[in-house]
């Protein structure tokens, strides 16, 4: 009998240091996708922990409405798991998932556009909505006390420089890797990120 | 446009002020709805994987070590059965003609010593069925059902003393049966045929003799019956010739077939 205990006592233990050793922050984000292309739920479930802030953040700043940012970023992850075969260890987990993100956001953003095109009374709205982000005193007040003045003028920015500034805010990218996720060069991308700083300062500083 | 490369170096090394306010200002999350949804979803998928991964993984070498062991187990299970039994499970080739005729399959027939007169009617019915029908006569297995003649064999034994296998034996014993029958049919066939050549010259004498005698007789009693019905000239020619061709019938024998009054009639005249 007792060893049946002992058996137990083994099996729980194992699966308690399996957890740790997945929980552990020191494993890279790689490990991690790879031992859930392995079918390991629990490090998919830590990957997600570490990326759903931040993902879902650089989906609500560039979509600028809680809604269509929270179907797009579901949709991310749901993406992910449906072509997880598709990952190569090889390259950076951060760059894979953000680029992903970013795809959506320019397919979300291209519909909305040729919605537009087709609708004029769609396109008068969604100017309307764009002007009331940026003008409306009742939008302004609500962003204001929840998320600060930065983050109007960060929603004031162009959609190409505001994705530079949060990829590197949110994702921690370098030049190269921001560069990669969206597609463009090294320059492009600094000159972008350039421009968001200096209207954000600007902005700040009140000139 | 040096002040922003300047700000854009500061604020890629981390000295800006403005990753610390953005950071403090924005802390938005998902909702635990959409948490639960994508965490289910990313379970959902990896457990069919795994049973799925398993089958791949088992697939490339289960199936022919299988089939090598279902091979290996019925080759030993055939041999050892083979073995046990002492028969082969597997049957042997048949023989030819050559092998059926070799001496190792030959054996010592020991003829019968006589043959009775019972068997004439057996022998002429073998004869005839030899004669109408050859094929029949040289299976083994017909005339292996013929039996009840007195044969003494040691075909069962081998001449190098080994033990016969069950499939020789039986070729052997019918290989036998077929001798041993060919030569009797033979042999019967000498009997009749020297039959006539052996019959008693005395028997063959007296049969000759009786019929003779009977045939005397008939033609008395037929000069008899002309007689009786008044053929008077036709009887005494036929006495004439009678008494030409057997002279040495005796007056005896004539009276006592055709009588002392109707022998009178005819010497009368």
């Amino acid at each position: 009998m007792y060893r049946i205990y002992l058996c137990l006592f083994y099996f729980s233990l194992r699966d308690v240091g399996y957890k740790l050793w997945i929980m552990d922050s020191n494993h890279s984000d790689e490990d991690l996708m790879l031992q859930y292309v392995a079918g390991d739920a629990v490090a998919f479930e830590n990957l997600y922990t570490r990326h759903k802030g931040p993902v879902y953040r650089y989906m609500l700043r560039l979509c600028r409405h809680e809604a269509v940012a929270e179907e797009l970023f579901q949709e991310v992850w749901m993406k992910l798991i449906k072509a997880r075969e598709n990952y190569i260890a090889s390259a950076k987990f951060t760059t894979y998932l953000y680029k992903l993100a970013h795809n959506l956001f320019i397919d979300h953003y291209r519909k909305q556009t040729v919605r537009i095109v087709e609708d004029l009374s769609v396109e008068v709205d969604d100017i309307e909505h764009e002007q009331q982000s940026a003008n409306n005193p009742e939008y302004l007040t609500q962003t204001n006390q929840a998320m600060g003045k930065l983050i109007s003028l960060l929603d004031s920015l162009p959609n190409e420089q505001r994705e530079v500034f949060l990829l590197r805010e949110e994702a921690g990218m370098t030049v190269s890797e921001i560069a990669e996720t969206v597609g463009i060069n090294n320059e492009a991308a600094k000159s972008r990120l350039r421009y968001a700083i200096a209207k954000l300062r600007s902005g700040l500083n009140g000139e | 446009m040096v002040n922003d490369e300047k700000e854009l170096d500061d604020y890629l090394e981390g000295k800006s002020e403005l990753s610390n306010q953005y950071h403090a200002s924005a802390m938005a999350e998902p909702s635990d709805r959409l948490n639960e949804e994508i965490l289910s979803a990313a379970q959902v998928a990896v457990v069919p994987k795994q049973k799925t991964k398993v089958r791949v993984h088992k697939s490339p070498w289960v199936r022919p070590v299988s089939i090598a062991a279902m091979i290996t187990l019925s080759v030993s299970l055939v041999v050892t059965m083979q073995q046990e039994t002492g028969q082969p499970l597997i049957s042997e080739p048949e023989l030819s003609v050559e092998q059926y005729n070799s001496p190792v399959l030959s054996e010592e027939i020991v003829m019968p010593q006589t043959v009775t007169a019972d068997d004439d009617m057996f022998v002429h019915d073998e004869v005839e069925l030899r004669q109408s029908n050859a094929e029949r006569v040289d299976a083994p297995t017909a005339l292996g059902a013929v039996g009840g003649y007195r044969t003494e064999s040691n075909a069962d034994v081998m001449k190098d003393g080994a033990a016969v296998q069950p499939v020789k034996k039986a070729l052997l014993k019918q290989k036998k049966r077929t001798k041993e029958l060919e030569k009797r049919v033979f042999a019967k066939e000498e009997v009749l045929q020297s039959a006539p050549k052996e019959a008693d010259p005395n028997i063959i004498k007296e049969f000759k003799q009786e019929r003779q005698r009977t045939l005397q007789e008939e033609a008395l009693l037929n000069i008899k019956t002309l007689l009786t019905e008044g053929d008077i000239e036709k009887a005494k020619y036929l006495f004439e010739k009678f008494l030409i061709n057997y002279p040495n019938y005796s007056n005896e024998a004539i009276e006592e077939v055709m009588g002392t009054e109707l022998l009178d009639v005819i010497k009368s005249d």
